[in-house]
């Protein structure tokens, strides 16, 4: 079986629906928390106002993959930047990549420790996380790919409904008033949103495994429409609810938010439906950066096959990720204080960056 | 006991069959004399029971005797000629050379002619088996469509559905499998519609079957699948002529074996484990509602016992208040744990299912009360079970069933099984990882190069128009572009 | 089956093996869900009395019952009330199907705030869980000694808060408003009062006679000042009239007489009312637009008369105008903007906002209120006209 992973190829659905399904569990996570610390009652529109800088980005990625069909992430780089700076820059991401990881599977298994699982040991969730990942990382990139594209479907059906039952909840002052003066406040908080948003980029790590036809742009359209439709809606749908003062406070709202729902007189517990499609998109997201990062290293080290490393791979990952934080007090700080701003230069500027230079050494 | 290469240089003659069928006394020599000539002496070699006796006496006795044209013939020689110039009128002639030959077409039915002393013979068809007649299915469901099913007689099969396509473009491909068995296959597909490349495939693999004897369906399915150790079926079985001709129309291709009243159809993606022949047959919004309603019973079998445990024995804050009380007062005064209750059910009830597959159906009414009544409603009143259990195991079970493949039936069941078991260790997050895990092994698999979980992950659309629900007849314009039809349209534009 | 599969398959049986680190079970037959919870303050202690259900095994008819438990407990917090539960309690307790808190009248006028954390931080609970405030009385006493009909006190104040009279003098407030609104710089909090009636008994407590105890009742709002402290229970009427600015009334019951043995009762079907303040916060209009219907009239004028039914209507609207008015006068006298309007101000006027800010306590005592009332009759039921019309 192993030498057929090698041919395997994604579609370009497949690889777009990756990074839908990846921002699904960070967006709602933290984003309303994270928009709301600037923009308080307008923070809903922070998404749109993001495309300033998303639309352009997208454009960027939209060239960066035509110009480079077929090429690695390293192999892009090092036509723009030369062959030292891009495998220089190709650790510094992995490396990254690997923190990223870390505070993920923390964060996924911390949410659970924290809500429905109180009192148990967050290395057993770890541990099986990682063993599931095992599986899937041997089965290739074509297997995570379509997992991935029924974890979305699944993902989009529970969204809706979610949405339809909140709907008796929403509150039209929570969300207002819309005015010029908070725009600035908006604009500030736009960062927020493109450090999610931003996750586009990290398609570019494996796109030589993408079968590109000519349409593709459309696709990088349509994700981008419905990446910025989405957030939107999770922002003001939590907004509305519960106000930005509560979910300043809150440290899972959309959580919170599906807790609250209530059908039919006394039926509760939409939670444990949103819990565990929740917990199939932390799947996807954690395998998702696991293949980043071994592909990367591919690249960098010019191995021939990640398999052999992958068992490896994640026996680092458990024992690193035990000891990359003691609780969710140093994880929150951690991801403010470090994995925002890297994330935005990772994401956003080493993009642009690429563009730039490989214009004015025409290479793109 | 005669050795194989020994065989392969023995001359056409008599006594060498004789010698080779020393332990077949179903094999029968006629000896007949052209014209009555003693010096005209042929030998009629048949297996009594494989071949119609009117046919070796009109086709074969009478021709040699009556026709005209063996009237003149002098010698031997000559008489051979004039047979094989037509002397005996037989549509199915097959000139043997060897004894292999010999071995080979007298097993099939063919009654041979030797001329033991030219050492040579001529086989003629005269096949007449005892076959079951067509008969109406016993299997599918047959609501408003054809009740014709097919019978063990592959040749029978192929014409059933060469009844119902009548076009030039059905292609048939004959091989036979297994080396003792001889067993014939047909490969049947659309040659202006199927991807070249199913074609090609299964015909390699079934070459590849390195069998001895190729006698059930199991031995050619295990030959062509790529993944051997997935419990969901790779292939789709049918008995219903119309179904495999639907299908063939959808640029699949489909294997009809002697021997087998079936056939198989690959590639079968995860989707088309849930159509039913049943859903062409009615109204495109109500076999939308069944599809639907198949969906469901899958996530119900598979799901339901694992949330049942997962709610009792984690997460109590998850259900609304009034259920709570009533499964907890039903619950309260049984001696096991949820989990041992679900698991011990779960174990009764594939027990049931093992012994109705068992015994004769005669016996089937006296297991139904058994299982039904002592096994349910005694031990509710005897407090062993808690009646919640019950109704959540006799629910899963039974909702597995509305999956109209049966290969797909068990390996919901036994996933069932594991996704519980996960669950009773684990609460919900081990719901998810078992779920997880069903959708990585059902990721990875491929029907001859087909994504199993086609439509669904199909890049373009989901095939929405005949895949989760049916679109009326009249707007399914395209083959499932997952097969990679010649034609992707079904009608002319 | 390589070597790798059977590492990774020996570390999980490893892992396993321990079993200390496993999820912990909480079997459904094991617990008590607190469906109510009263809280009472007293001399820095906690006072906690919860009302819990847990299942009572089935007989031999395979019909199990509800176990309806109280338990009281008292800590520095709540969390310690609720811990100091747990060395008396029958089955282990959970928060999630929590419907109600009761505060104590002392609780609430000393402030809640600081106990309302535990219910706001801990993971069970829902934010959707309703606060209530037990009138001039303990919340324990109001738990303990309240006999209601309904087997479970939860679902009598459920079915209360569904009825029209009470509709329209109270409203559910969720933990995460009273949050909202406590976090808010303008608005002050109001929540629903409970009290005690003794106008019913239910049949089965005939056979004791002498017992004390007595039915829930709806009694409007308590309204607490910017600090979170209850100031007052505001009557029926002004609690209507609180409901009418903040547009909380579906519907109501306003009686008119309109003469000697001449009274008409309207049944208000649905209101609208809009608010609209000034730059300056110096008036503020009241729009309200209403249905109503009339489900009784006791005298004899034809209804078809159009002059007539103006009347009716101007009284109608003079009624509500004076209620909303006097409503107005008496929270501006207490100076607590429990109905929003500092919000309504912020809503038009946000860029203003941050000047009014500071000095909104000293504008809203003197906002100068204005309000409209327009009515429009909808039905009048069975019949139009009453059986000896004149």
């Amino acid at each position: 079986m192993s030498n057929q992973i090698g041919k395997q190829r994604l579609t370009v659905s497949e690889w777009l629906l990756m990074y839908a399904v990846i921002t699904y569990a960070p967006t709602t996570r933290a984003l309303t928390q994270m928009t709301i610390t600037n923009a308080k009652e307008m923070a809903w529109m922070v998404p749109v106002a993001s495309c300033i800088v998303y639309v352009p980005l997208m454009a960027i990625i939209v060239s960066i993959v035509k110009k480079f069909q077929g090429k690695s992430f390293i192999d892009i780089m090092s036509a723009c930047f030369g062959k030292t700076v891009s495998k220089i820059l190709g650790v510094i991401i992995m490396v990254y990549l690997l923190v990223l990881l870390a505070m993920y599977i923390r964060y996924s298994t911390d949410q659970l420790t924290s809500t429905v699982y109180i009192g148990t040991d967050y290395r057993i969730f770890v541990f099986l996380e990682l063993f599931a990942i095992f599986f899937m990382l041997r089965g290739g990139i074509a297997t995570i790919g379509r997992m991935n594209k029924i974890v979305f479907f699944l993902l989009i059906i529970q969204f809706l409904l979610l949405l339809v039952f909140l709907v008796k909840e929403l509150d039209i002052n929570n969300v207002t008033p819309v005015h010029i003066g908070g725009i600035p406040n908006v604009l500030r908080s736009t960062l927020d949103v493109l450090s999610i948003s931003g996750y586009v980029t990290f398609l570019l790590i494996f796109n030589d495994k993408v079968v590109i036809y000519d349409k593709f742009k459309k696709g990088f359209v349509r994700i981008g429409i419905f990446m910025i439709t989405a957030l939107t809606l999770i922002v003001f749908w939590t907004l509305s609810i519960f106000g930005w003062r509560i979910v300043e406070h809150l440290n899972y709202p959309f959580f919170q938010v599906v807790k609250g729902i209530i059908i039919f007189k006394g039926m509760t517990g939409m939670e444990a439906l949103f819990l565990s499609l929740w917990l199939l998109s932390e799947f996807m997201i954690i395998c998702f950066f696991s293949y980043c990062i071994l592909h990367l290293a591919k690249g960098v080290f010019n191995i021939k096959s990640e398999l052999p490393f992958i068992s490896v791979f994640l026996v680092f990952m458990f024992l690193f990720t035990q000891y990359f934080c003691s609780n969710t007090l140093e994880l929150q700080t951690f991801s403010r204080s470090i994995a925002f701003p890297t994330n935005i230069i990772i994401t956003i500027v080493l993009p642009f960056m690429l563009f730039v230079v490989g214009k004015i050494r025409k290479k793109i | 006991m005669i050795e194989d290469h020994v065989m392969k240089d023995m001359e056409v003659t008599i006594e060498n069959t004789k010698k080779i069928f020393s332990t077949q006394d179903d094999v029968k020599y006629k000896v007949t004399l052209i014209r009555g000539e003693p010096e005209l002496k042929v030998v009629i070699v048949y297996i009594d029971g494989m071949v119609k006796i009117t046919s070796v006496n009109e086709d074969i006795i009478r021709p040699l005797n009556e026709n005209p044209v063996f009237g003149s013939v002098a010698t031997l020689q000559e008489a051979y000629r004039a047979a094989l110039n037509g002397g005996i009128y037989h549509g199915n002639m097959v000139v043997i050379s060897k004894m292999e030959e010999l071995i080979s077409t007298l097993l099939s039915g063919f009654s041979i002619v030797v001329f033991d002393e030219l050492k040579t013979a001529l086989a003629f068809e005269t096949k007449g088996f005892e076959f079951r007649s067509v008969a109406a299915g016993q299997e599918e469901n047959t609501f408003k469509s054809a009740k014709e099913a097919f019978v063990e007689n592959v040749r029978v099969n192929v014409s059933l559905v060469r009844q119902k396509l009548k076009t030039r473009h059905l292609a048939v491909h004959e091989m036979d499998v297994g080396e003792k068995s001889n067993t014939t296959c047909s490969i049947l597909y659309m040659n202006n519609i199927c991807n070249e490349e199913f074609v090609n495939t299964v015909i390699t693999r079934i070459k590849n079957i390195k069998q001895e004897d190729v006698l059930s369906m199991q031995d050619i399915y295990e030959g062509l699948v790529e993944h051997k150790y997935t419990m969901f079926p790779q292939s789709k079985s049918t008995e219903s002529a119309s179904v495999l001709c639907s299908s063939l129309m959808e640029g699949k291709i489909a294997i009809l074996m002697n021997g087998i009243p079936y056939g198989l159809i690959f590639p079968t993606v995860f989707g088309d484990l849930f159509n039913s022949a049943f859903d062409y047959n009615i109204n495109f919004a109500l076999a939308s509602f069944f599809r639907i309603m198949r969906y469901a019973s899958f996530l119900m079998t598979l799901l339901l016992p694992g949330i049942y445990v997962a709610i009792a024995e984690y997460h109590p804050e998850m259900i609304p208040f009034a259920l709570l009380n009533t499964i907890g007062a039903s619950k309260a005064g049984t001696p096991f744990g949820t989990v041992m209750e679900v698991l011990l059910m779960s174990f009764t009830f594939y027990v049931l299912i093992q012994v109705s597959m068992q015994v004769p159906s005669s016996m089937g009414s006296a297991v139904s009360i058994v299982g039904g009544i002592v096994l349910g409603q005694a031990a509710v009143q005897a407090q062993l079970v808690s009646p919640g259990v019950i109704v959540v195991i006799a629910a899963a079970s039974i909702a597995a069933l509305a999956i109209p493949n049966k290969d797909a039936n068990f390996a919901t069941w036994i996933w069932q099984g594991f996704i519980t078991i996960l669950t009773a260790v684990l609460g919900l997050y081990g719901l998810t990882f078992g779920v997880i895990l069903l959708l990585y092994s059902l990721a990875r698999l491929e029907s001859l190069g087909v994504p199993y979980l086609s439509p669904y992950i199909h890049p373009k659309k989901m095939q929405l128009e005949d895949s989760l629900v049916r679109f009326p007849l009249t707007d399914i314009q395209n083959r499932p572009t997952y097969l990679k039809p010649k034609i992707k349209e079904r009608k002319k534009a | 089956m390589n070597k790798k599969h059977i590492a990774f398959i020996l570390a999980f049986m490893i892992l396993f093996s321990g079993c200390s680190g496993l999820p912990n079970k909480t079997p459904l037959e094991e617990i008590q869900a607190i469906l109510i919870v009263g809280l009472d303050t007293k001399d820095d202690q906690v006072d906690l009395t919860v009302l819990s259900v847990g299942s009572k095994p089935g007989a031999e008819s395979n019909k199990g019952g509800e176990s309806i438990k109280v338990y009281e407990s008292s800590g520095r917090t709540v969390y310690e009330a609720k811990q100091k539960m747990s060395l008396y309690h029958d089955k282990h307790m959970i928060w999630a199907h929590l419907e109600y808190i009761i505060i104590g009248d002392e609780a609430a006028r000393s402030g809640i705030a600081e106990h309302l954390d535990f219910f706001i931080r801990n993971h069970e609970n829902r934010l959707s869980d309703e606060l209530v405030v037990a009138k001039d009385m303990t919340a324990r006493e109001f738990i303990k000694n309240v006999n209601t009909s309904e087997p479970k006190m939860n679902e009598k104040i459920r079915h209360l808060f569904s009825e029209v009279e009470v509709e329209s003098v109270t409203k559910i407030v969720h933990l995460r408003e009273w949050a909202l609104k406590y976090q808010s710089d303008t608005m002050s909090i109001i929540l629903p009062v409970m009290g005690t009636t003794n106008k019913m008994r239910s049949e089965d407590s005939k056979k004791e006679e002498s017992s004390p105890k007595k039915d829930i009742r709806s009694a409007g709002y308590a309204i607490f000042n910017r600090e979170g402290k209850m100031i007052d229970y505001a009557s029926l009427r002004f609690s209507r009239g609180i409901n009418w600015v903040m547009d909380k009334i579906e519907s109501a019951v306003v009686v008119l007489e309109l003469g000697e043995h001449e009274i008409l009762s309207t049944e208000i079907t649905s209101a609208k009312t809009k608010l609209e303040i000034n730059e300056d916060a110096t008036e503020l209009d009241v729009n309200i637009n209403l249905l109503f219907n009339i489900p009784e009239y006791t005298g004899k004028e034809d209804l078809y008369d159009a002059v007539y039914i103006a009347d009716v209507k101007q009284e109608l609207e003079q009624i509500i105008e004076n209620e909303v008015k006097d409503t107005m006068t008496y929270l501006q006298t207490l100076n607590t903007d429990v109905t929003n309007i500092g919000d309504v101000y912020y809503h038009k006027y946000p860029g203003n906002w941050k000047f009014m800010q500071d000095q909104w306590a000293n504008k809203f005592k003197d906002i100068k209120v204005n309000v409209v009332v327009r009515s429009t009759l909808r039905n009048t039921y069975n019949i139009v006209n009453p059986m000896r019309k004149r």
